[in-house]
């Protein structure tokens, strides 16, 4: 029954204007709330013209029949795959190969070079060699093939200059900024910061992936530029990913993150992702995330597109898929990241029953028994 | 394979027959596009042509679907970026009461709120359609009758004083929720 003294609790001028698309009218009471909710029912129940199953039945068979030559081989593996799909599969011991002598393997080295762009103009390519770099007289970088560290005191340096260090697809490296923050900077990622912080705030950029164990001084702020987002640092350690969705996972401290005027605050094992101009908070575990920084592979139930993906990047190879269903079978890989991609290509290969075939830096992914050469 | 309520096996074009206009009006409840909603059934439809071999539905299929379909169509609105971030929550709480789960009741309730709206006077009656089945703006129903903004507005909440005390059914279960929300 239908209590009448709710009427008081409604707005009806409101509740019209909302109706016809006034955004303004909003800050609504339980019972306007509900009033809406009804009415939205009505037009679902007044909606013209009906749905019709006939109409989309005819729609739906003359889509799916354009689709459908993709889909005519079927596999006597599909139940193995339905057991990969359902359960997702958990491999930790590496593989043994019984591989052809003629095929090709998945271990070609990288074929980039991390790049140290600086501020004023030099350019330096980053090799085996352990090499210490002056920059004006108040700066000192130590360079080795994976590592970075910056030296020297803001005093003496001018101006604000950012120093840009490019990582290619296929390396890992680990910088020390000149405050002592630690940063791992995964494949294909870009790092722009100055080579002191002698402003308000410590602002360094990222483009990609990277893990940042952030020194605290409560002073001089530090800002994380990611993506569309701004990482706001209270004494921190936190992953940033831009590959995708901007994605930011806190492991210890805290983190403010701000992103297309919205603001969140993170916990530790608490995570934001920037999603269609919002920002959305979710609890994690953040392991599968910053795995990455300790040198291992590890992925929970993902799709084979995506931990494809990562390898590409990490590994600097191109992955072609000759079935698209391919891409969406998951799986869970846990292991040290192996020097060489073939190992990892082994272990996932085996647990999905599919085959991969190297032909130069480009894998391709097929059904067992299928694309080998 | 397809299970039916029953347990009984049935064939895809069934299926897509038997829940396809109840997923078009689920996702029309929270999108208010026809067109939309019916692409967003298609493409969950062919999802799962797609998906035959590979996946398993344990539970029914009738709850699965609506959960897939619902959660597309709040994605929809959120890509759309026309409906705001707070009101998506809302339409996602309300979503959980529509539609009903018999299907009998669902025509009856149906008929009832015509006969309702049937039972206005005439112009009411008719900015009403206007504004809920055509989907006009208030301006543009004055312009087509010939009356006011202001008038158009007042048939509307009368038509809406006067539906919700006819239709008290659709009031009903949807507090607990918004309370939930907007308090807690």
């Amino acid at each position: 029954m239908l209590d009448n003294n709710d009427d008081k609790n409604i707005d009806w001028d409101k509740v019209a204007s909302r109706l016809d698309g006034d955004k303004a009218a909003g800050d609504f009471t339980s019972e306007e709330l509900r009033l809406l909710a009804a009415e939205r029912e009505m037009k679902v129940r007044l909606a013209r013209p009906e749905f019709s199953e006939q109409d989309g039945w005819r729609q739906f068979s003359a889509v799916r029949g354009k689709r459908r030559i993709v889909r005519i081989v079927r596999l006597a593996v599909a139940a193995v795959v339905l057991l990969a799909v359902a359960t997702g599969v958990w491999m930790m011991q590496p593989v043994r190969r019984a591989a052809p002598q003629s095929e090709q393997l998945a271990d070609a080295k990288p074929s980039g070079k991390v790049q140290l762009k600086m501020g004023d103009g030099r350019s330096v390519e980053l090799g085996e060699e352990q090499q210490t770099i002056q920059q004006g007289s108040g700066v000192q970088i130590t360079a080795g093939s994976a590592t970075l560290a910056y030296s020297g005191s803001a005093a003496k340096a001018a101006g604000v200059r950012m120093d840009t260090l490019v990582i290619p697809r296929g390396l890992q490296f680990s910088l020390q900024l000149s405050d002592g923050t630690q940063v791992w900077i995964n494949s294909a990622t870009t790092l722009r910061y100055p080579p002191v912080f002698n402003g308000a705030t410590r602002d360094v950029y990222v483009d990609g992936e990277a893990y940042f164990e952030v020194k605290a001084n409560a002073a001089q702020p530090f800002i994380v530029h990611a993506g569309e987002g701004q990482l706001k640092v209270l004494g921190t350690a936190f992953n940033v990913n831009t590959f995708g969705v901007t994605t930011t996972t806190l492991t210890s401290g805290r983190l403010l993150v701000a992103a297309g005027g919205q603001q969140q605050q993170l916990d530790p094992g608490e995570q934001t992702v920037f999603r269609n101009g919002t920002l959305g908070k979710q609890t994690v575990d953040t392991q599968p995330y910053t795995a990455w920084k300790d040198g291992d592979l590890l992925f929970y139930d993902v799709s084979l597109a995506e931990i494809t993906r990562y390898l590409a990047r990490n590994y600097d190879y191109d992955f072609e898929f000759n079935d698209t269903s391919l891409e969406n079978l998951r799986f869970t890989l846990d292991m040290p990241r192996p020097a060489n991609l073939q190992v990892a290509l082994d272990v996932i290969g085996k647990g999905l029953d599919i085959g991969f075939s190297v032909q130069d830096k480009t894998v391709r992914v097929s059904k067992a028994g299928q694309g080998k050469h | 394979m397809h299970q039916s309520r029953s347990g009984k096996a049935v064939t895809f074009e069934e299926q897509f027959r038997d829940y396809y206009v109840l997923l078009c009006r689920a996702a029309y409840y929270i999108v208010l596009d026809q067109d939309a909603a019916r692409d967003i059934v298609q493409d969950f439809f062919l999802y799962c042509w797609n998906k035959r071999h590979d996946i398993r539905i344990t539970r029914d299929f009738k709850s699965y679907a609506l959960r897939a379909i619902k959660n597309a169509s709040l994605r929809y609105l959120e890509k759309s970026g026309k409906v705001q971030l707070e009101e998506i929550k809302v339409i996602e709480a309300m979503s959980e009461f529509f539609p009903e789960d018999d299907g009998r009741e669902d025509d009856a309730r149906t008929a009832a709120l015509w006969a309702a709206v049937s039972r206005m006077p005439e112009q009411r009656r008719k900015v009403f359609l206007m504004s809920n089945q055509e989907g006009l703006k208030y301006k543009d129903i004055a312009e087509r009758l010939g009356i006011s903004i202001n008038t158009v507005k007042t048939q509307i909440k009368l038509a809406l004083q006067f539906l919700r005390k006819e239709c008290g059914w659709m009031m009903k279960l949807l507090t607990p929720v918004i309370g939930l929300i907007y308090v807690g």
